[in-house]
C-alpha cells in the first residue's frame, strides 16, 4: 500500500515535471515559428502596386527576420471578416491590413484577438476609422505622407509642361474622392505650381480601382483638354491612364511602387514605401516593441515615401531642382499642404489642408 | 385601311408624315446641339424656337397616322428644347469640357461593346433563342481574347480565341435550349454564372501572381490619313480602334444579310413560325444552332474589345459590369432591328460618356452620374418610349414533328 502510494507519487511527479517542461517549451517553439500575416482589400495581390507592394515587404520580412509568413487575398469586400480571422486561427502573431478598406471591419475584429498585433496600411486608428472601436490597443497604423511624394513628381510635371510650352496643362486619375488618394493630388497640385505657377491642374476620378478601362476614359477626356502629363492615383485600375498617356505620347507618372516599366513614357513614379510599412511593422512585433493603438509615420525624412525611376530624357537640371526641393521637405522648410480629413493632419509636423485643384 | 390614308395624288416624299416626323426628331437633336460647341448660342430662344419646330412636326406626322415616328420627334423636341435651354444656362467653358470633338470617339468606344452584343442577340432571337447569356459570352471572349493575345503573340490569335470561346459557350446554350428544350432564360442565365465562374477561375490559375503582363498585343487603332489631324473630325473618328469600325461595318452587313438575303430569311422565318419554316424544308434546328453560335462570336468580339481593343490587354473579373444585359435592353429598344439596335447602343455609349464629364459640374454627385446608363436601361426596357415587338416564336423551343 505505502509502496504503490510512493510509485504514485513518483509518477505525479515525473508527469509534472514533463508537463511543466512542456509548458515552458511551447512558448519558445511559438516564438520559433513567429508568423507574420497580410490581407489584401480587393485590389489583390496581382495589381502592380498597392497590394502588390506590401506583399513584397512582408515576404522580405519573412526573408530577412526568419519568420513564417501567411498571406491571403479578399477577392470581395465580403472576404475581409473571414480572411482576418482566418489569419488569427492559423496562427499569425501580427496581421496586416492592406488598406483603409479594411478598416471598418479591422476595428470589430482587433478586439476580439487582444493578443494578436494588428496593423493597417494607410490609416491612422485615431481617425474617423477608428472612433467606433472599442479598442486599439493592438493595432497600429500605418502612415505615409504621401503628398510629400506626390510633390515631387507634381515638381517635375510642373517643369516638364513648362518646358513643353504651349497650355499648361497637367491631370491627375484619382480612383475615389478619399484622403487617402488626395494627398498625393493635393501635393501634386502645390508643387507643379511651385514649378509652373501658371499651369493648370485637372482632377478626375475614375470611381474604381480596379478596372483599367474606367482610369483609361477620364485620362483620355483630360489629354483632350490639352494635359501634358497623366498622374495615376488609382491603383492597377490607374494602369489604364499610364496606357493612355503612352498613346496619346503624352507623359504618365505611376503611383505606390515603381511603375516604371509597365508602360512606355513613364516620366517616374510617386513611391510610398508601403514594404516598409509592413516590414517595420513585423520587425516590431517580433522583437516586441510593438506600439498598438498609435500611428508610424512614413515620410520623406525617413524615406517612408520617395519618387520612383525617372525617365532618361527627363533634364537633369530638372531633377537637381527638384532634388533641392526634397532636402526642403525632409528639412521642414517647405511644408506641402494635404488633403481635406487627411491622417496626416495632427502626425505630420505643419500638415495644413490645400486644394486638389 | 392603308388604301384610305394613302392620298390619291401622290405627294412629294419630303413632304410624307414619315420624313417629316423624321426631320422632326433630327430638329429635336438640333435644338439641344445649337446651344453646344462648336456653335454654343448662348440666347435661349434659338433651342426654343428649334425645339417648338420639331414638336409642331411630331404633332402634324401624329395627326396624319405616322404614330411611332410622330412621337418620337415629339419626344426629341421637348427633349432637346430642354437640354437646349440648360446648355444655355451654363458656363461655356464647362460645355466645352463636356462636349469637345473627342466625346463623338469616347461614345462610340463606350457603344461598341454594347453594338457587338446586340446584334448578336438579335441574330439569336430573330432565329427564335432568346439570348440572355449574351454577357457571359462576352465576359469569354474578353478573357480567352486576352489570354489569345498574350500567348499567340498577337491580336489575330486573341480575335481567334474569343471566337472560339464565345462561340463554345453559345454552342452550350443552343444544345441546352434547342436540343433538350430547357427554359432559354435559365439556360443564359446559368451561361451568365458559369462565364464569371470560368474565367475568374482561368484568371486567377494562370494570371494569379503576376496579371496579365503589360505589353500585349492590343487590336490597332485605325488612323485616318487626311482626318486624323483635322479640327473637330480628328479627335472625333480620326483615331478610333479597328474593331469600332468593324462593329459600325457590321450595322448595315447584319441588316443586309437578315433583311435581303434568303438566309436572312430563313433565320426570320424560323425565328417567326418554326412549323412554316419546317414544312418547306428549312432545318429549324440547323439554323437556330447557327444563329446562336454566331451571336455568341458576335458577342465574344465585343468583349474582346473590352479587353484588347480599348481596354490595352487587361482583364479584370466580371469586366463586362452588365453590359450584356445593356446589349440585350438596346436590343429591345432597337425593336430586334440592327439600325435600331444601333441607335439605342449609341445613345447608352452617350450616357456612359457624359456620365464621366458631367463631374465637371458637380464633383460630388460623381457616383450619382454613373447611374444615367442604368436609368437610361430602365426606361428603354419598360417601354416608355414605344412597344417592341419581338419575333413571334422567340424563346419557344421547336418540336419537329
Amino acid at each position: 500500500m505505502k509502496k504503490s502510494l510512493l510509485v504514485a507519487a513518483a509518477v505525479a511527479l515525473l508527469a509534472g515535471l514533463v508537463l511543466a517542461g512542456s509548458g515552458t517549451a511551447a512558448p519558445a517553439k511559438a516564438h520559433a515559428t513567429f508568423t507574420a500575416a497580410l490581407v489584401s482589400d480587393i485590389g489583390k495581390f496581382n495589381d502592380k502596386g498597392f497590394n502588390e507592394g506590401q506583399l513584397a515587404g512582408l515576404k522580405r520580412a519573412g526573408k530577412q527576420l526568419g519568420i513564417k509568413t501567411l498571406e491571403i487575398q479578399s477577392n470581395s469586400s465580403s472576404d475581409y471578416l473571414p480572411n482576418l480571422t482566418t489569419m488569427v486561427r492559423e496562427g499569425a502573431n501580427i496581421v496586416s491590413a492592406a488598406g483603409y478598406l479594411l478598416a471598418p471591419t479591422l476595428s470589430t475584429v482587433a478586439s476580439q484577438f487582444p493578443n494578436v498585433d494588428f496593423t493597417i496600411t494607410d490609416d491612422s486608428v485615431k481617425g474617423a476609422d477608428f472612433a467606433k472601436a472599442k479598442s486599439v490597443k493592438n493595432i497600429e497604423g500605418l502612415v505615409y505622407a504621401s503628398n510629400q511624394s506626390g510633390c515631387l513628381v507634381g515638381y517635375l510635371a510642373g517643369e516638364m509642361a513648362k518646358a513643353k510650352g504651349g497650355k499648361q496643362v497637367i491631370g491627375a486619375v484619382g480612383g475615389i474622392e478619399i484622403p487617402a488618394v488626395d494627398d498625393y493630388i493635393v501635393g501634386y497640385n502645390y508643387c507643379a505650381k511651385l514649378a509652373d505657377p501658371g499651369v493648370k491642374v485637372l482632377v478626375g476620378y475614375s470611381q474604381d480601382f480596379v478596372a483599367q478601362d474606367k482610369c483609361k476614359t477620364v485620362a483620355q477626356d483630360q489629354i483632350g483638354q490639352g494635359s501634358q502629363v497623366e498622374f495615376q492615383v488609382a491603383g492597377g485600375c490607374g494602369i489604364g491612364a499610364l496606357n493612355a498617356a503612352a498613346g496619346a505620347g503624352i507623359w504618365g507618372i505611376g503611383v505606390d511602387v515603381d511603375q516604371y516599366s509597365l508602360a512606355k513614357n513613364v516620366l517616374t513614379s510617386a513611391l510610398k514605401r508601403i514594404d516598409v510599412g509592413i516590414f517595420t511593422a513585423d520587425k516590431q512585433a517580433k522583437s516586441g516593441q510593438f506600439k498598438g493603438g498609435s500611428d508610424l509615420l512614413f515620410d520623406m525624412k525617413n524615406n517612408g515615401v520617395g519618387v520612383g525611376k525617372i525617365s532618361p530624357k527627363v533634364p537633369k537640371g530638372f531633377i537637381t531642382k527638384m532634388n533641392q526641393l526634397k532636402a526642403k521637405l525632409i528639412s521642414g522648410k517647405v511644408k506641402v499642404p494635404v488633403a481635406k480629413g487627411s491622417d496626416l493632419l495632427g502626425l505630420l509636423p505643419g500638415a495644413h489642408v490645400g486644394p486638389t485643384h | 385601311m392603308t388604301n384610305h390614308a394613302q392620298p390619291l395624288q401622290e405627294t412629294h416624299w419630303a413632304f410624307q408624315p414619315k420624313a417629316i416626323a423624321v426631320a422632326g426628331s433630327i430638329l429635336g437633336l438640333v435644338a439641344f446641339w445649337s446651344a453646344l460647341p462648336p456653335f454654343t448660342v448662348r440666347s435661349p430662344l434659338v433651342p426654343v424656337l428649334i425645339g417648338v419646330l420639331a414638336i409642331a412636326a411630331g404633332l402634324w406626322a401624329v395627326t396624319r397616322g405616322t404614330r411611332r415616328l410622330g412621337w418620337g420627334a415629339i419626344a426629341s423636341g421637348v427633349i432637346g428644347l430642354g437640354l437646349g435651354l440648360l446648355a444655355t444656362r451654363s458656363s461655356s467653358g464647362n460645355l466645352h469640357v463636356v462636349f469637345a470633338a473627342d466625346l463623338v470617339a469616347q461614345v462610340f468606344v463606350f457603344a461598341t461593346p454594347l453594338t457587338f452584343g446586340a446584334l448578336g442577340g438579335m441574330v439569336s432571337e430573330r432565329s427564335g433563342v432568346v439570348n440572355v447569356g449574351l454577357e457571359g459570352m462576352m465576359l469569354m471572349g474578353a478573357f480567352w481574347g486576352v489570354y489569345g493575345a498574350d500567348k499567340g503573340g498577337t491580336w489575330v490569335v486573341g480575335i481567334l480565341a474569343a471566337l472560339a470561346g464565345g462561340g463554345l459557350f453559345a454552342l452550350l446554350h443552343a444544345y441546352w435550349s434547342i436540343h433538350l428544350r430547357a427554359n432559354q432564360i435559365v439556360s443564359g442565365m446559368a451561361i451568365n454564372f458559369l462565364a464569371l465562374g470560368v474565367t475568374g477561375y482561368f484568371f486567377e490559375q494562370l494570371y494569379g501572381n503576376q496579371n496579365i503582363p503589360s505589353g500585349v498585343s492590343t487590336v490597332p487603332n485605325v488612323a485616318i490619313p487626311g482626318i486624323d489631324h483635322m479640327a473637330y473630325l480628328g479627335p472625333a473618328i480620326g483615331d478610333l480602334n479597328l474593331l469600332i469600325w468593324v462593329g459600325v461595318a457590321f450595322v448595315p452587313l447584319s441588316y443586309f444579310i437578315l433583311f435581303k438575303t434568303p438566309i436572312g430569311l430563313r433565320v426570320r422565318a424560323c425565328g417567326e413560325h418554326p412549323r412554316a419554316a419546317d414544312t418547306v424544308g428549312i432545318n429549324v434546328y440547323a439554323v437556330r444552332y447557327a444563329a446562336v453560335v454566331v451571336s455568341g462570336m458576335l458577342a465574344a468580339l465585343g468583349g474582346a474589345f473590352l479587353s484588347i481593343g480599348f481596354g490595352g490587354g487587361s482583364f479584370t473579373e466580371n469586366m463586362t459590369e452588365g453590359r450584356g444585359f445593356i446589349a440585350l435592353a438596346a436590343m429591345i429598344f432597337g425593336n430586334w432591328r440592327p439600325f435600331g439596335a444601333w441607335g439605342a447602343a449609341l445613345l447608352f455609349g452617350f450616357s456612359t460618356a457624359l456620365a464621366y464629364r458631367l463631374p465637371v459640374y458637380s464633383s460630388s454627385a460623381a457616383t450619382l452620374f454613373q447611374v444615367l446608363p442604368y436609368v437610361l436601361t430602365l426606361i428603354a426596357v419598360a417601354g416608355v418610349i414605344g412597344r417592341s415587338v419581338p419575333p413571334a416564336a422567340d424563346g419557344q423551343p421547336y418540336v419537329k414533328q
